[in-house]
């Protein structure tokens, strides 16, 4: 494979609008799931349909902010075989506001959840009261959304310069006059964007690691205010973070005939992305093993509530094993295979499963805190929001790739020789 | 200087290579004679100290009741940490293709293999009785013995024999080119010895071929590895009740803290061996900065965790598990506790700057104190448990004595005395790798 890189910069593959039908599918889904959402509350199952907008809301909030981080980390390590992929994070940004009216809803339905907001915290009645709980992790949120929203600017600043200007009237147009103002040349740009996002990548992974440690305790650990793990917070972001990354593989894979990328990406780049995903399932499992074999071995009663109710009680036990299988035991396995990881079908296929057993693990951590009935909460209603969660993250992405080269500039073209 | 992607300057050839870098291996002058003379000295008086701990009884040592796991064990901890940063350099980032760690991984290899061999002393020396050493060892039961195949101490047994094997493997196949480069250079007995090790390597296709595959199988095996043996002698504490030790962020915190002391003694062995023999070029600031930067990440994770264990303490109202917090920072240990806050912390947050990481009397003051920091923290973790667990009237102190600080002292000499002896007799920089990164001799034009 050799790598082309280009002396003067030419975007080989413009922004590129995603097809009008699957758009109004799209559309058609958000609606839906907002619609089924309301009449869950309407026809009197309000529980249901809060901690099923509860669970999206963290499991696509998470893989949009870590969307951000992945394209972080992907500079910070200079790992240059990223550099397709690196965008596809960065476009996840759009959904970071979104997520924070999501947010200003959820708060709506505090009650609903943490039923112990007036109740029993086990002496934390401070740092557990509604305003102060809900209070901090907005800011959190709203936070990283603005570090986040600063990173992709400076990142998309050199490539936003090479696009005609826009003359039209919109917020599209304003955006990105805004980013592009005093833009000089394509060559100082990307030396500009480089030392930018050397100060801005640490600070932004320093604060995802931190804040969403945070609000892993408080919005999951926390609806059991008597159940510690010291490891929740990091099993929590490490988690969204691996969603993330494989969130990034299904659309780089998915979208690549409507934005023309097919020749962007060359064998080895699907082995590397396939490998990192490899990595990162044997971490988080890595993680997930650590947090239950220490309590399980301890065998202490204040920690072991959560084990058995989700391990060894009916209904969630089988579910907890469709997860163990679908993230880590499946991957561990067919991913020893080159093969697998060099096929963007063999890929696409592994890496939604796992997405699948990422969203189960936020159903089973968040559920089993709140329903106390010996059935599964999952029907039509439970299905329509999540579709409905799931179109509203993906025309979020489609508007930025309309708007934005998704294969950055500096990436050049690759040629395989296969 | 310029240098390249792998940080070796541009103008390097591979003739130039060997013939640089076996200058490691040339007949050792006074100084090296004189330093590898004390080492031995210190070795000697730990071993003396533990022959008197044998005569005397296990008493000479400060460890007590209910200080049982003193000095001996955090050493033991530390250690194992240390070997932690070789395969991260060499298996990990040979996985992710960082081309800089060419010139590096093979003294990161080394720092694996003598930590654990140093590592591996301590729970015979911690036995007292060690002449009955193999009761401990996880094997079916005879004599009347019931070893407990649900202790983590059992684990312990079986996943550092694993890591030591796969290691020390990984660290001679790797080596397996380099000796057929110092076979075929040497004369006489040291010829039939060389090439006894590169077992016959003659570098054609076939051989390159199977050993291409060999070395990505074992970086692959290795990787997770060095994840798990930490994680299970974390576990050796997790798995207690103890306040202060019964913790599930105790894994991804050890492994952590491993790497970040790791990385420290290789930045603190590279840079006196550079400088010895005059490679540079080879070893360059760039590779000092990168392992740099790698200490200001692991710094942050550290005390990341630091944070979290006081949080969940607090956030758990759990009165021991508060009581243990508040006591290590407080308490008869608390210099301990604030040292190893600063010097595992603070100041290596100190290489975020430029300045101070492309500086070398910089990085070997705080690599020092990462040693420092990292070594305290296993004590604070380990002593403080112990003295102040559960009931009042079971607390006690821990004071070092003669007998333990020598055996811990001369551990340290016994690591560098071995490092001194590879750097010697076996090439302390892969010649291979450093070839594989620099542009082929190719015919110039006209």
């Amino acid at each position: 494979m050799t790598v082309h890189r280009p002396s003067t910069p030419i975007l080989h593959y413009p922004p590129a609008a995603a097809p009008p039908r699957l758009r109004h599918v799209l559309i058609g889904l958000t609606i839906l799931g907002f619609v089924a959402f309301l009449a869950g509350i309407i026809v009197g199952e309000g529980q249901r349909a809060w901690q099923i907008y509860f669970v999206n809301f963290l499991f696509w909030s998470g893989i949009a902010q870590g969307g951000v981080v992945v394209a972080g980390v992907y500079g910070i390590t200079n790992a240059r075989w990223g550099d397709q992929f690196r965008r596809i994070g960065e476009g996840m940004v759009v959904f970071l506001p979104v997520s924070l009216l999501l947010y200003a809803v959820l708060v709506m339905g505090g009650g609903m959840l943490f039923p112990w907001l007036h109740g029993d915290t086990g002496g934390k009645e401070v740092w557990l009261s509604g305003w102060f709980l809900f209070g901090r992790d907005g800011i959190a949120f709203l936070f990283l959304a603005w570090l986040s929203g600063k990173f992709v600017a400076a990142s998309l600043r050199p490539d936003l310069g090479l696009l005609p200007p826009r003359t039209d009237r919109s917020f599209t147009t304003w955006l990105h006059r805004r980013i592009t103002n005093g833009w000089t040349s394509w060559d100082e740009e990307e030396i500009l964007r480089r030392g930018r996002l050397a100060r801005l990548t640490p600070a932004l992974l320093i604060s995802f690691a931190v804040l969403y440690s945070l609000i892993g305790f408080d919005l999951v650990m926390a609806l059991d205010p008597h159940w510690v793990s010291t490891l929740y917070g990091w099993l929590f972001f490490l988690h969204a973070f691996y969603a993330s990354l494989v969130a990034i593989a299904i659309l780089a894979i998915v979208s690549r005939k409507w934005l023309k990328t097919e020749g962007a990406y060359s064998v080895s780049q699907w082995h590397d992305m396939g490998r990192f995903v490899f990595g990162f399932c044997l971490l988080s499992g890595g993680f997930f093993w650590s947090q239950y074999l220490v309590i399980w071995y301890g065998n202490l009663p204040s920690e072991t509530s959560y084990l058995i109710k989700r391990f060894y009680s009916a209904p969630w036990e089988p579910l907890m094993w469709v997860y163990i299988i679908l993230a880590y035991l499946f991957p561990l396995a067919v991913f020893l295979s080159r093969r697998v990881k060099e096929v963007p079908g063999a890929l696409l296929t592994i890496t939604s499963l796992i997405l699948l057993a990422l969203f189960l693990e936020r159903f089973i951590a968040v559920v089993p805190f709140v329903w106390t009935a010996a059935t599964i909460p999952f029907g039509i209603g439970e299905i329509l929001v999540t579709l409905g969660f799931a179109a509203l993250f993906v025309l979020c992405w489609m508007w930025f790739a309309a708007r934005v080269p998704i294969i950055p500039a500096s990436a050049g073209t690759v040629t395989s020789h296969h | 200087m310029t240098t390249d992607r792998a940080g070796m300057e541009y103008k390097l050839t591979y003739s130039d290579t060997d013939i640089d870098l076996m200058k490691t291996m040339r007949p050792a002058g006074r100084l090296y004679w004189a330093l590898l003379t004390v080492l031995f000295l210190l070795v000697m008086a730990g071993g003396w100290a533990w022959w008197m701990q044998i005569q005397t009884g296990i008493g000479l040592a400060g460890k007590n009741s209910p200080v049982g796991w003193a000095m001996y064990i955090t050493t033991f901890v530390y250690w194992v940490g240390i070997a932690h940063s070789g395969t991260l350099i060499s298996a990990i980032l040979f996985l992710v293709r960082v081309r800089w760690r060419a010139a590096v991984y093979r003294s990161a290899e080394a720092v694996t293999v003598f930590g654990l061999m140093t590592a591996g002393l301590f729970p015979f020396i911690h036995l007292g009785r060690v002449w009955v050493a193999h009761w401990i060892l996880p094997v079916p039961n005879f004599d009347g013995l019931w070893p407990n195949f649900r202790s983590p101490l059992a684990w312990d047994v079986l996943a550092i024999t694993t890591y030591m094997t796969v290691s020390s493997t990984f660290f001679l196949v790797g080596m397996l080119p380099d000796l057929a480069i110092v076979r075929d250079r040497v004369k006489g007995w040291r010829k039939k010895v060389y090439g006894f090790l590169a077992q016959g390597w003659q570098g054609t296709d076939t051989q390159w071929k199977h050993y291409t595959a060999a070395y990505v199988f074992l970086a692959a095996l290795a990787t997770p590895l060095v994840i798990s043996v930490h994680s299970i002698v974390s576990w050796d504490f997790a798995m207690s009740i103890i306040p202060g030790w019964h913790s599930t962020i105790f894994a991804p915190y050890f492994v952590a803290g491993a790497i970040h002391s790791g990385l420290a003694m290789v930045v603190l062995l590279l840079i006196p061996l550079r400088r010895s023999f005059g490679i540079e070029k080879y070893i360059t600031m760039h590779h000092l900065e990168s392992l740099a930067k790698f200490i200001v990440f692991t710094a942050l994770v550290v005390g990341f965790a630091y944070m979290v264990e006081f949080f969940a303490a607090w956030y758990g109202n759990e009165k021991y598990e508060k009581a243990i917090f508040l006591y290590r920072m407080v308490g008869e240990y608390a210099w301990a506790f604030w040292l190893l806050i600063t010097t595992n912390v603070f100041v290596p947050l100190l290489l975020w700057s430029k300045k101070i990481r492309t500086s070398i009397p910089c990085l070997v003051v705080i690599c020092i104190s990462v040693e420092i920091g990292m070594w305290l923290e296993r004590f604070v973790i380990i002593v403080t448990s112990l003295a102040h667990d559960y009931l009042p009237s079971a607390w006690g102190l821990y004071h070092p004595t003669l007998t333990d600080s020598m055996i811990v002292i001369g551990s340290f000499a016994w690591f560098f005395f071995l490092f001194m002896i590879f750097v010697k007799v076996l090439p302390a920089v892969s010649m291979w790798e450093v070839k594989e990164q620099l542009p082929p001799p190719l015919k110039e034009r006209g």
